[in-house]
């Protein structure tokens, strides 16, 4: 079977050729590959564009090399059996992209005229095995799910300036609470909506105009963790710190320009995130700005540098004489992702935080991880540091993660599918009057070992 | 230039604006209304009728906020988040008590007859650091003294830190006298106890003979309160007694025949119990957990005469006292809140034997702690402190003893137990404590001094609000 772009361009290519005679060729056809077959995208090029194109009319395929015409005809059982291999690829060029392009490109080859539909199904796991000690003689081994999620998303081009689709995700998350023992039979595993959003998006020349409404992911975390490369053992500093929550319900609007160089994302939720319902009136109102200066497509893989900003004008809990509690982000982070590496750094400000509107909390990660041995092993870090309280002195958690990994199926396939291994240390400590015993930081400081499991996969079943 | 300017000065006034209205009471609303969303949603009457009870005093409110008083300690921001100099890394998975004030202290008849003191609701007992339940009783001991209109609250306060400090040292040294029926107060308890327990008075309050068999009572056992904070106005159970629903009578069999298989010792059980006489849902007790579901059931005694039937209360028990970011290795120390309760209850308790009838039941996710009915457990009461005052019975030193007593009671409840980690708390305890027990007792006052206040003004916040709200709280479901 073909991947992603190869065979996509044969699809392309099979699109415009002339049709061939109904038997089949005196001998077999010499193998021909699909960059033999058409032409190479420009080498600056930010994607190969299966998106509608920028003027008027719907778009022309592209044009087939000038050796094309003199390969040998294939049969028309051939031919279906190829288009039919094409369409199951998906536009996850391993050389662009590596999360969603959306609003800017589906996940899927759609016809670029229209008319066509595709469904997908993705699974996500985080798994391991860790050693925490604390002080006082407090130890245990356990094994641990951190992430168990199935996802399906269903696309249709209705016309070939516009994409819509519906997206459903479930996740495994323990019945019961942190520090709940309320759970289902003890304290199980259940499965439960993480996201379940209908999204469009129209595209107007360099422009695309998303929308998602229902249950749907945070853009804030959805944006930097384009450039997170590791999040299967650590989150993100504001993540970690519950700033964020991973969905809520509610509405974005995105735009998107010039293929995501240039994108602002308007959210409107409740801002009582996954686990609650509404308790007031108020709505979150986010803006985000996303720039990326350096886009590069390079043979390993994209070359991008991302710059976000966030500001969020939120409300939390019951609403006292007519105005629910403050909270309130600011966010600005800094993200490169290459072949070789990935780093980042993520600042977050809560003003109203942990349903006091007058707290004032913090956060500031940062994160690298590179290829020793390209593409299977490789070296990451790091980092959180978090102020519990901006105004108490001494009220900060700090993490500090190290380790190796190992990836079975390389760089270049982990869009479709990934198995990594994480063997890694962490260290978690607090501040003199940080942590649930403030004076006591001995009493939270914790040290980990950390054998942790990646498992991601994505395939297009229709 | 220019643009970077602009930037800086955005992100100080976003900086500087400061949240409008009350952040405390938004917060104080908000969280009551999370704390209690399982009663708001499965029982909004029994939850509404929790929020009244709760705004009925100062003592009232203060035992229904177990989670704010959480939640300051613990949480970034917290109002009560007060380093302590005592605590330690091997004091900080201590067997607590989760919520101990001056009215869960009782009497308990072991299995051998014998009376003894200890903490009697363990609904919140978990495991953390012990600092967290001294300043809780203190806490308590200062707010009970407000409402009883004492002169020095902080007196007693002091008194029940002292108490603590003064039983770790003495036990590490081995010098402990047992705390029994000393001061009049503790000693009243004692003797009401072994006379209502003796008399049976359970059976006389909760059921009735009719037709030659003991049945039932379902009524007021006490008048109950016609509350009002207008407009909102509702009538308040304090003792009443209703009749079990077909559904309930069922799922309360059940859970009267897997009770057993928990119990210390099953012979404790006299055979013929395991017939069910009768069953009501009572209303009207505790503060904290008002609103739980909560079941009398009259079984069979030893004999088929009436006078010995068993009274057992069934009460279903939820998460215990959360304490924000507390890192616990396993995180999840028992199976359900059942165990949970049980477990901490004989571990804490001066006797694992204290209630030979205690256990636990499971159905579903829900979990029900069994205990006997029996006046031999008696509780402290704050109204009948306040009546004992105002008779001349009692004073302010009596008060003050009692604080004393209640704080070795604690330190023996910690001392005793173990560890989440496995040992014995009390080397920790006394380690983490060492020479300096003045200190310990200065910072735990120093603490109820400033966190006292903020107690009062949330009560304050929390009348206002339900006045505005009604006693849902605003809860818009």
């Amino acid at each position: 079977m073909p991947l992603t772009t190869p065979g996509l361009a044969l699809l392309l290519a099979l699109r415009q050729s002339p049709e061939v005679p109904q038997e089949p060729p005196p001998s077999p056809p010499d193998p021909v590959t699909p960059q033999e077959r058409v032409a190479p995208p420009p080498a600056d090029s930010p994607t190969t564009d299966h998106s509608p194109q920028a003027d008027d009319s719907p778009p022309a395929p592209p044009r087939a090399a000038s050796a094309a015409p003199a390969d040998p005809p294939l049969s028309p059982e051939e031919r279906a059996a190829l288009r039919r291999a094409a369409r199951r690829e998906l536009l996850l060029d391993p050389e662009e992209v590596l999360q969603n392009q959306w609003p800017a490109a589906p996940y899927c080859n759609l016809d670029p005229r229209g008319k066509d539909a595709c469904l997908t199904l993705d699974s996500e796991l985080f798994a391991g095995f860790r050693r925490s000690a604390q002080a006082g003689g407090r130890k245990l081994s356990e094994f641990a799910l951190d992430r168990a999620e199935l996802g399906t998303q269903l696309w249709w081009r209705p016309h070939w300036r516009l994409d819509t689709g519906v997206a459903t995700r479930i996740e495994a998350v323990r019945s019961a609470g942190p520090q709940s023992l309320i759970g289902i039979d003890g304290n199980s595993l259940v499965m439960r909506l993480g996201q379940a959003y209908g999204h469009a998006a129209a595209h107007v020349g360099p422009i695309s105009i998303g929308l998602r409404g229902g249950l749907i992911p945070e853009r804030w975390l959805e944006q930097v963790e384009k450039g997170h490369d590791t999040r299967g053992v650590e989150a993100l500093a504001s993540e970690r710190a519950l700033m964020f929550d991973r969905a809520d319900l509610g509405a974005t609007l995105t735009i998107s320009g010039w293929k995501g160089r240039v994108e602002l994302d308007a959210s409107f939720t409740n801002g009582e995130g996954r686990a609650q319902q509404e308790l007031n009136r108020g709505k979150n109102t986010t803006l985000i700005l996303s720039v990326r200066p350096l886009r590069r497509r390079l043979p390993g893989g994209p070359l991008a540098l991302a710059i976000h900003g966030l500001y969020r004008d939120g409300s939390y809990g019951l609403a006292l004489a007519g105005a629910a509690g403050r909270n309130h982000r600011v966010a600005a982070a800094l993200t490169l992702q290459s072949p070789w590496a990935f780093a980042g750094a993520e600042y977050v400000r809560a003003l109203g935080f942990n349903a006091r509107p007058d707290l004032v909390s913090d956060a500031l990660g940062a994160w690298a991880s590179a290829y020793l041995f390209r593409n299977y092993l490789g070296i990451m870090a790091s980092y959180a540091h978090i102020r519990q309280d901006v105004a108490t002195p001494g009220t900060r958690v700090d993490v500090v993660t190290a380790g190796l990994f190992g990836d079975v199926f390389g760089y270049r396939l982990r869009n479709r599918r990934r198995v990594r291994l994480h063997a890694g240390y962490q260290y978690e400590g607090y501040g003199a009057a940080a942590g649930p015993v403030p004076g006591a930081p001995e009493a939270a400081t914790t040290h980990r070992f950390m054998l942790q499991l990646t498992a991601q996969g994505l395939f297009r079943l229709l | 230039m220019l643009r970077r300017c602009s930037l800086l000065a955005l992100l100080g006034l976003l900086a500087a604006c400061d949240p409008p209205g009350d952040p405390r009471a938004a917060w104080l609303q908000t969280t009551l209304v999370l704390d209690n969303q399982v009663f708001l949603d499965t029982d909004p009457p029994q939850a509404r009728a929790k929020f009244a009870r709760m705004s009925l005093g100062l003592y009232p409110y203060f035992r229904g906020t177990l989670g704010q008083y959480s939640r300051d300690l613990g949480e970034g921001g917290g109002a009560g988040r007060r380093a302590s100099d005592h605590v330690t890394a091997g004091t900080a998975d201590v067997a607590l008590i989760g919520d101990p004030h001056p009215e869960n202290i009782g009497s308990f008849r072991r299995a051998d007859g014998e009376l003894v003191l200890g903490f009697n609701d363990f609904d919140a007992a978990t495991y953390g650091p012990y600092h967290f339940d001294l300043r809780r009783l203190s806490l308590g001991f200062y707010i009970a003294a407000i409402e009883l209109d004492l002169a020095e609250p902080a007196r007693h306060a002091e008194a029940a830190a002292a108490g603590y400090v003064a039983e770790i040292a003495a036990l590490s040294e081995g010098t402990a006298a047992r705390v029994t029926d000393e001061g009049r107060i503790l000693g009243h308890l004692l003797k009401k106890a072994a006379e209502d327990g003796e008399a049976r008075e359970e059976l006389a309050d909760y059921t009735r003979v009719v037709a030659g068999e003991r049945r039932m009572f379902f009524g007021e056992v006490e008048p109950g309160l016609a509350w009002e904070m207008a407009p909102h106005a509702m009538q308040l159970a304090t003792d009443q007694l209703l009749p079990a629903s077909a559904s309930e009578t069922r799922e309360l069999a059940l859970l009267l025949a897997r009770w057993p298989e928990t119990l210390l010792d099953p012979a404790a059980l006299p055979p013929g119990a395991e017939q069910l006489k009768g069953l009501g849902r009572r209303l009207g007790a505790g503060v904290a957990s008002y609103a739980a579901p909560r079941y009398y059931a009259l079984l069979e005694g030893p004999t088929p005469g009436l006078d010995d039937d068993l009274l057992l209360e069934l009460k279903r028990v939820y998460d215990g006292a959360v304490m924000p970011g507390l890192s616990r290795l396993p995180s999840r120390p028992f199976a359900d809140n059942g165990a949970r309760v049980v477990a901490l209850q004989r571990e804490l308790q001066p006797g694992p034997d204290c209630d030979p009838l205690l256990g636990h039941a499971e159905l579903g996710a829900a979990t029900f702690r069994v205990r006997d009915r029996s006046k031999f457990q008696r509780g402290l009461d704050l109204e009948k402190l306040a009546e004992k005052l105002a008779e001349g019975d009692w004073n302010e030193d009596d008060i003050a003893v009692l604080a004393d007593q209640a704080g070795r009671l604690l330190a023996r409840a910690h001392a005793g137990a173990r560890r989440q980690s496995g040992p014995v708390a009390l080397p920790s305890l006394a380690a983490a404590i060492g020479r300096d027990q003045a200190g310990l007792v200065a910072e735990t006052l120093a603490f109820v001094r400033d966190y006292a206040p903020i107690v009062e003004a949330d009560y304050q916040r929390f009348l206002d609000v339900l006045t505005t709200h009604g006693p849902s709280l605003g809860y818009p479901h």
